[in-house]
């Protein structure tokens, strides 16, 4: 995978078609009423969460599986402190501290690679569930009720205008600086540091950067289903979502994200209230032939098929 | 005047003694080259240099100051750029984005992203690879990745060079191009350069001064032909020289 350096040309067009488009679609969502704004939400919060992935693991290739985490920590965050402080500043706090977690536990985790890297991001998030699930029910607070959270429609602003932050943060990452030396972390990270990369800060500065927005989403969705239960926030299927909406749009490009999710949600509103048995073997076959045949996802499609095949960029 | 000055330096792995005790100044403006069989200590020493492995004991002094135990990025914005002689190129990279990083990362006042570009064309030409600025760093051939080398390190604009076996696998014709490339870079750019080479026509073509490793420890210094006569470096290399005996 390859991010674009084409940085020759202004960014407006881009920037304003991601505007545009976000506000066509909360527009739509608003005006064809309650399903279609659920729709609408879910199509947002898959993108600022595929996004903000893609930002470290699409551009470092050290693959996260343990995402959640960070969607966990923000909505206990919100849950915790729900009526108590107004949630205009909770929300924020909550991808702080989901920052600030990733930021803590950065300088051991990003000591692996590969696979084990996965494994480790996957295992650390089932701890932090477990070990908040032990708190809870200790406390006696297995779930918390939220009477009282905004409507669909106000979490729906929110989402829509953060999964909007999360694809121009991507964006403009791949053409700075910063990308520019995520790029090389991805491709070796040796010559990286000899031709004067500060290897393990910029890692560290991605991997924080890239749990902020998943976690503000992580407390707007708790809003979304009314009561806080650890295990349905920290729910390993929504990292593996994730990774699966990025390899099917394809990571480190912004459109990816856009594109996977566009395409998860297509298929699940197309098969999952009539043939939800099909859904999942579509699935699974897609993420096969996507992995097998189109490593770079549907934005890696599109490139091939714009560029005649020996040109780069 | 020494621009790199080393003293005293050993490096242990484990039991095994790869550097022992070794003391070397390179002097600003010249080519220095590094001898020795495989195991030598050659490439640890560079590596230590460059940050990328820690001395066991002993100092390293670069324009006067120590930069003993700096990570190779700050040793980098030091001054010091080294190549690998295992060339890895960022693959999935295009060249010229292989260049575009280490001037944006490895200078000490690094210019604007929209500058880097052009920047790395002009060192792109100077060392040959221009017309292949485009293609992605993983379809060059060998040579090409060795040229990818030396114009990466440059590109972070030092003032010492370190090449570890630029020439090595390259046809003699290529070696010609390299040695050419490198005598033209060294002098536009005001470089002095240390260098390991197994052409040992190159390197004794280009050096001013070589010095010759064995088992980890310097056994000989000098000009490349007072090198050449050097009683233990013919004994290193070839073995002991001993006077055939008249059958009797």
């Amino acid at each position: 995978m390859t991010i674009p350096f084409i940085s020759t040309n202004s960014s407006l067009p881009a920037v304003s078609a991601t505007v545009i488009g976000a506000v066509l679609i909360v527009g739509l969502g608003v005006t064809m009423g309650s399903y279609w704004t659920v729709v609408a939400l879910n199509l947002f919060m898959w993108i600022a969460l595929t996004q903000s992935w893609s930002l470290f693991s699409g551009m470092t290739g050290y693959i996260s599986l343990g995402h959640v985490v960070a969607y966990g920590i923000g909505a206990y965050l919100v849950a915790v402190t729900f009526k108590m402080i107004p949630l205009w500043l909770s929300i924020p706090l909550g991808g702080l501290a989901a920052g600030l977690f990733a930021l803590i536990v950065a300088i051991p985790v990003l000591r692996v690679r590969g696979p084990y890297f996965v494994i480790l991001t996957f295992g650390l998030a089932e701890l932090v569930k477990y070990i908040l699930l032990y708190t809870e029910t200790t406390f006696g607070k297995s779930s918390r009720l939220l009477f009282g959270a905004p409507k669909t429609e106000v979490l729906l602003y929110w989402v829509a205008a953060l999964a909007v932050i999360a694809t121009l943060i991507t964006y403009f990452v791949g053409r700075s600086r910063f990308g520019k030396g995520l790029a090389a972390v991805r491709e070796d990270e040796t010559a990286a540091e000899t031709i004067g990369v500060p290897v393990t800060r910029l890692k560290v500065l991605a991997f924080a950067a890239s749990a902020v927005i998943p976690g503000m989403i992580g407390g707007l969705m708790a809003m979304r289903s009314t009561y806080f239960d650890v295990l349905q926030v920290f729910n390993p299927t929504i990292s593996f979502s994730i990774v699966t909406m990025a390899i099917i749009g394809g990571a480190g490009d912004a459109r990816g994200p856009i594109l996977g999710a566009l395409f998860m949600l297509g298929l699940a509103e197309l098969l999952w209230s009539t043939a939800p048995q099909l859904y999942f073997i579509l699935l699974g076959l897609f993420l096969i032939g996507f992995v097998l045949f189109a490593p770079n996802g549907l934005i890696g499609l599109i490139k091939r098929r714009k560029q005649p095949k020996g040109s780069v960029s | 005047m020494s621009l790199l000055s080393i003293k005293s330096l050993s490096k242990n792995f484990g039991g095994l003694q790869a550097l022992n005790q070794i003391t070397l100044d390179v002097t600003e403006g010249s080519v220095h080259g590094l001898m020795g069989a495989n195991g030598a200590g050659k490439t640890t020493l560079f590596s230590i240099i460059a940050g990328n492995q820690r001395a066991t004991t002993g100092t390293i002094l670069f324009a006067g100051q120590p930069i003993n135990g700096l990570r190779p990025d700050q040793v980098c914005k030091r001054g010091i750029s080294r190549t690998f002689q295992i060339v890895r190129p960022f693959a999935g990279l295009t060249v010229r984005e292989n260049v575009e990083i280490a001037i944006l990362y490895g200078r000490q006042t690094p210019p604007k992203v929209s500058e880097a570009a052009a920047l790395a064309q002009d060192i792109l030409a100077d060392i040959g690879l221009d017309a292949l600025s485009d293609q992605p760093a993983g379809s060059l051939t060998l040579s090409g990745r060795k040229r990818l080398e030396v114009a990466r390190a440059l590109g972070t604009e030092p003032r010492l060079l370190m090449l570890d076996e630029v020439m090595a696998g390259l046809t003699p014709v290529e070696v010609t191009d390299m040695i050419a490339s490198l005598r033209r870079v060294k002098d536009s750019h005001g470089l002095t350069i240390l260098i390991i080479e197994h052409v040992m026509s190159a390197l004794t073509d280009m050096s001013d001064t070589i010095t010759v490793l064995h088992h980890g420890e310097k056994i000989a210094q000098g000009t490349p032909k007072q090198i050449a006569d050097n009683a233990a470096v013919q004994e290193a290399y070839f073995g002991i020289a001993e006077p055939l005996e008249a059958p009797a």
